[in-house]
């Protein structure tokens, strides 16, 4: 972001007005009304992408050419572990996707091991000096990813990028980001594969969409990971717009643990229904650890507080979207820290955790969707030594939603 | 104002109507967010303190005890809302990122409110420095079209902002509000309001009070902040 006085050859007004008081904002390309995005002081302003920064009517923005300065490596790809011949044939597909150039789906149940897959296409880029972005909606999914890419290619620049994030930028030849954060990039990238792309907020928001287009290069290789394909994936692989690969089978060859409902009276709460009781207390015997989604950020909070009351003897802590402490709780989750972690869906996807069991309270809430159940259920059972962790969705109706996450997780299992 | 969507998630609105609304019990009044961002926020609600509104006991809070040492005998602040993650995430987007388009988030529940508490109305206004930065008062955002604010309150130029301090560095700072003469004739009033956007130590209401009584003030003191 800059200003009129700034000399650079480079630079372009940031919002750019349109007919009927409309504007268009450079950098994310959402049009507005100057009617009601207006400020006292006589701009106007784009509220889409403010999160980057607000940019009025008085900002200019400055993009420079991608000139791909990498120093070669010669062999960048460290990771020693072996690909099962099911991911071994999807790596290959990604590999020729490559090289020709395309647009890719790789369909992977939960815990079939997509980042795995990714290593073969990634080090043959490297090779060629492609700049490289491995974008996720979602923060927690990108600094779980970002260890893992730092890991497998040592010797390549690799940085990480988010909203409320530490690290300072760096221009590296691989970047682990969230989708808003491509925004701040120009024909940039040679390689970009969108992990989690069937999710919130990436789904049906159009800003998301633009900023994936804008920041890869004309020519370029555009990889969507998913594990439950949302319609516009399924649309255009109908359409034959879009080649996919399916990989069916979780990388340790078990099943994925198949969900089981149990139905709560009406005007049940989490205080007094006796099943659910029973259920915690038996986690708490066994010390089997577990998470516990809830619809709402108030409601983990409340919930939280009132486990504290009627299970004194269960550890465990809320996590959210706005919670300032999510990373931190995240990590402390992982290392071992309570049994139990009380969290919306903002854990629905793309963290691991080893022996995990999982509880849905209030599953035929709306904010829980056929995507989202799948997603949550996907959770339990990934490591081999626990494939087999119990998940359960608690409910007053069994919603459409609830029968179809179960079904199609019994069709991914006998595919 | 025409809006479609809610003015926090994006989300198309669509009002449903309560029971009481559908009998004409309840007004059917402006809503700006979806009731998926309403529930986010916490309305306050009986216990609080009886003075200031501090949710969670029906007893005189911590701070209020403070100001009572300090001297301070009858004073009533009044709230609307708890300052949870909800409320913190919306004066991130509204002050921070400076999204003034959000200050109409609140306009119907602020509306009532106020109309309970007497005029005339001052507020607490912005540094030159963050009017400046964000190119409006967000306080005269929140209230301008629900009352007539009279700018009878001046902010002298502070080293640090009070949101950017502990509780400790927010007691200790020292008066920054300055009362202009101008509006002399105020101060021959029976009651007046002071209206604030979040109310935290109370540090900077106080003071407010305090530079009243100074310029000579001797009537009733109400004060409103949005969050507490």
């Amino acid at each position: 972001m800059t200003t009129a006085a700034d000399p650079n050859p480079n630079k372009f007004p940031a919002l750019i007005s349109g007919a009927q008081n409309s504007f268009t904002c450079q950098r994310c390309q959402m049009t507005n009304s100057r009617q009601i995005y207006w400020l006292p002081s006589h701009v106007y302003y784009c509220p889409h992408c403010i999160g980057l920064g607000r940019l009025t009517s008085q900002d200019w923005l400055v993009a420079y050419p991608e000139v791909n300065a990498f120093a070669p490596v010669a062999k960048p790809l460290a990771w020693q572990g072996t690909l099962t011949s099911a991911q071994r044939q999807v790596a290959g597909e990604l590999c020729q996707v490559w090289r020709q150039q395309g647009e890719h789906l790789v369909w992977a149940v939960t815990g079939s091991g997509k980042t795995e897959m990714l290593f073969p296409m990634l080090q043959q880029a490297v090779l060629h000096r492609d700049r490289i972005a491995l974008a996720a909606p979602r923060i927690d999914v990108c600094t779980e990813l970002y260890p893992r890419i730092q890991a497998a290619f040592p010797g390549v620049s690799c940085g990480l990028l988010y909203g409320s994030g530490q690290l300072k930028y760096q221009y590296t030849q691989i970047l682990v980001c969230t989708v808003h954060q491509l925004l701040k990039f120009r024909q940039a990238f040679d390689v970009l594969v969108l992990d989690e792309c069937d999710s919130f907020p990436y789904l049906n928001n159009p800003m998301l969409h633009a900023a994936v287009k804008q920041a890869v290069k004309p020519h370029h290789t555009l990889i969507y990971l998913s594990a439950t394909p949302s319609l516009e994936y399924q649309q255009r692989i109908q359409q034959q717009q879009l080649n996919y690969s399916l990989l069916n089978r979780r990388f340790h060859g078990h099943d994925l643990p198949v969900p089981r409902y149990q139905t709560v009276g009406f005007g049940k709460t989490i205080t007094t229904n006796w099943t659910l009781q029973q259920h915690l207390k038996k986690l708490v015997q066994q010390q089997q650890r577990f998470l516990l989604f809830v619809p709402s950020i108030a409601s983990s909070e409340k919930i939280s507080r009132q486990l504290t009351y009627v299970l004194p003897t269960l550890s465990q802590n809320f996590v959210h979207a706005k919670d300032p402490q999510r990373v931190a709780k995240v990590a402390a989750f992982r290392r071992g820290h309570w049994q139990a972690l009380i969290t919306t869906t903002v854990l629905e996807r793309g963290v691991s955790f080893d022996n995990i069991d999982v509880i849905v309270w209030q599953a035929d809430n709306e904010r829980f969707n056929m995507q989202t159940l799948v997603q949550i259920a996907g959770r339990a059972g990934r490591s081999a030594q626990y494939s087999n962790n119990q998940v359960t969705f608690y409910g007053h109706k069994y919603t459409r939603a609830i029968q179809q996450a179960i079904t199609t997780i019994i069709e991914l299992n006998h595919g | 104002m025409d809006n479609q969507a809610c003015l926090l998630c994006q989300q198309p609105l669509v009002h449903e109507l309560t029971l009481r609304e559908l009998l004409g019990w309840d007004e059917v009044s402006g809503f700006e967010i979806c009731a998926r961002c309403q529930q986010e926020f916490q309305e306050i609600a009986p216990p609080h303190c009886p003075t200031c509104f501090k949710t969670g006991s029906s007893q005189k809070c911590w701070d209020c005890q403070y100001w009572t040492q300090h001297g301070y005998q009858a004073f009533q602040h009044i709230a609307l809302y708890q300052y949870n993650a909800a409320m913190h995430d919306y004066f991130k987007r509204y002050k921070r990122y400076g999204d003034y388009q959000l200050r109409f988030v609140f306009q119907a529940q602020l509306q009532r409110a106020i109309g309970q508490l007497p005029g005339p109305y001052l507020y607490i206004p912005s540094s030159a420095q963050h009017l400046q930065l964000r190119q409006f008062d967000p306080v005269v955002g929140l209230f301008q079209n629900i009352a007539a604010l009279i700018p009878a309150l001046i902010k002298l130029p502070t080293t640090q902002a009070q949101a950017q301090k502990n509780r400790a560095e927010r007691l200790a700072t020292p008066q920054f509000l300055q009362f202009d003469r101008q509006y002399t004739a105020l101060l021959a009033q029976p009651q007046l309001t002071i209206l604030d956007d979040i109310y935290t130590t109370g540090r900077t209401l106080f003071h407010a009070r305090d530079c009243l009584i100074a310029a000579g003030f001797q009537g009733k003191i109400y004060t409103f902040s949005l969050a507490r």
